[in-house]
C-alpha cells in the first residue's frame, strides 16, 4: 500500500490552505432604490424586480 | 444509477412529496402567488403547467385528470372556469419564477413563483411603448409610481376574479362554454378602459 514517506510540514500544510477562500456573494444596485442587492433577486428594500413591483418589503 | 433522472426527490417519500406538489399547486391556483423554497419553485413548475395545459382542455376527461392530483374542487373549478380561459392564447409559459433573498433561519433560497399576468404585462408592455415615444429618457423616478398603480391595478383586477369563483360555482357546470368565454373578454374590456382613464 502507498504511504507517505514525510510527514507534511507546517509549511507545506499551509501553503496548500492559502487556497482555501471564500467567495463574498455578489452584489447589484437595485434600479428602483440604488440599494445593493443580490443580482437576478427580487430588492428585499423596495420589493422591486425588473421595474415592477413585486409587493411585500413590510419587513 | 441516476442516468436522466431529472429533478429533486426534495428529502421526501413519494407519497409525501405527491402531497407537497398538490399542495403547493392548489395554493398557486387559489391565490396567484406563493412564496416557496426555490428547489420546491422548480419542482411543482412543469407540474403546474401541466394542470394548466389539462385545464385549457376543459373536457371531463382533462378534469378527472386533474383532480387525481388536486383534491381541492374549489381550485379545480378555478383552474377550469377561469385560468383556462386566461391562458386560451398562451401557448405555455403561465408561471414565473422571482428569486428572492434567502430565508430568515435555515438561509434556504426562496422564490415566488406566480401565475403570468397575461393582460396586465400586455397592457405595460403597451404603455411602455407609448411613453418611450413621448419622452425619450424617461427616469426611473417618473416610473416607480406608475408601476406602483399598475401593481395595485392588477390586485383590484384580480379580486373580482376570486369572488366569482365562490360566487359563480352553482352555475359553473350549468354554464355554456360560450358564456364562459364571454366572461374574461368583458372584464379585460372593463380594465382597457380603467386603464386609458389612469393615462
Ligand atoms: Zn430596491
Amino acid at each position: 500500500m502507498a504511504v507517505p514517506k514525510r510527514r507534511t510540514s507546517k509549511s507545506r500544510k499551509r501553503q496548500r490552505r492559502t487556497h482555501y477562500k471564500i467567495d463574498s456573494p455578489a452584489s447589484s444596485l437595485c434600479s428602483n432604490c440604488g440599494q445593493v442587492k443580490q443580482p437576478h433577486r427580487v430588492c428585499p428594500h423596495c420589493g422591486y424586480y425588473k421595474n415592477r413591483v413585486v409587493v411585500e418589503v413590510t419587513e | 444509477m441516476r442516468h436522466m433522472k431529472k429533478g429533486s426527490k426534495l428529502n421526501r417519500t413519494a407519497s409525501h412529496r405527491r402531497a407537497l406538489m398538490s399542495n403547493l399547486i392548489t395554493g398557486l391556483i387559489t391565490h396567484e402567488r406563493i412564496r416557496t423554497t426555490k428547489a420546491k419553485a422548480r419542482e411543482v413548475r412543469p407540474l403546474a403547467e401541466k394542470m394548466i395545459t389539462f385545464a385549457k382542455r376543459g373536457d371531463l376527461h382533462a378534469r378527472r385528470q386533474v383532480l387525481r392530483l388536486i383534491k381541492d374542487k374549489e381550485a379545480v373549478t378555478k383552474l377550469f372556469d377561469i385560468l383556462g380561459a386566461r391562458f386560451k392564447d398562451r401557448p405555455g409559459g403561465y408561471t414565473r419564477i422571482l428569486k428572492m433573498e434567502n430565508r430568515n433561519g435555515d438561509n434556504a433560497e426562496m422564490a415566488l413563483l406566480e401565475l403570468v399576468a397575461e393582460e396586465v404585462s400586455k397592457g405595460s408592455g403597451r404603455k411602455r411603448r407609448r411613453r418611450s415615444k413621448k419622452k425619450t429618457a424617461p427616469d426611473a423616478v417618473a416610473r416607480a409610481p406608475q408601476a406602483e398603480a399598475a401593481g395595485e391595478q392588477s390586485a383590484e383586477t384580480q379580486a373580482p376574479d376570486r369572488q366569482e369563483t365562490v360566487a359563480g360555482e352553482a352555475a359553473a357546470e350549468t354554464e355554456t362554454p360560450a358564456a364562459a368565454e364571454q366572461q374574461p373578454e368583458a372584464e379585460a374590456g372593463e380594465k382597457a378602459a380603467e386603464e386609458n382613464k389612469q393615462d
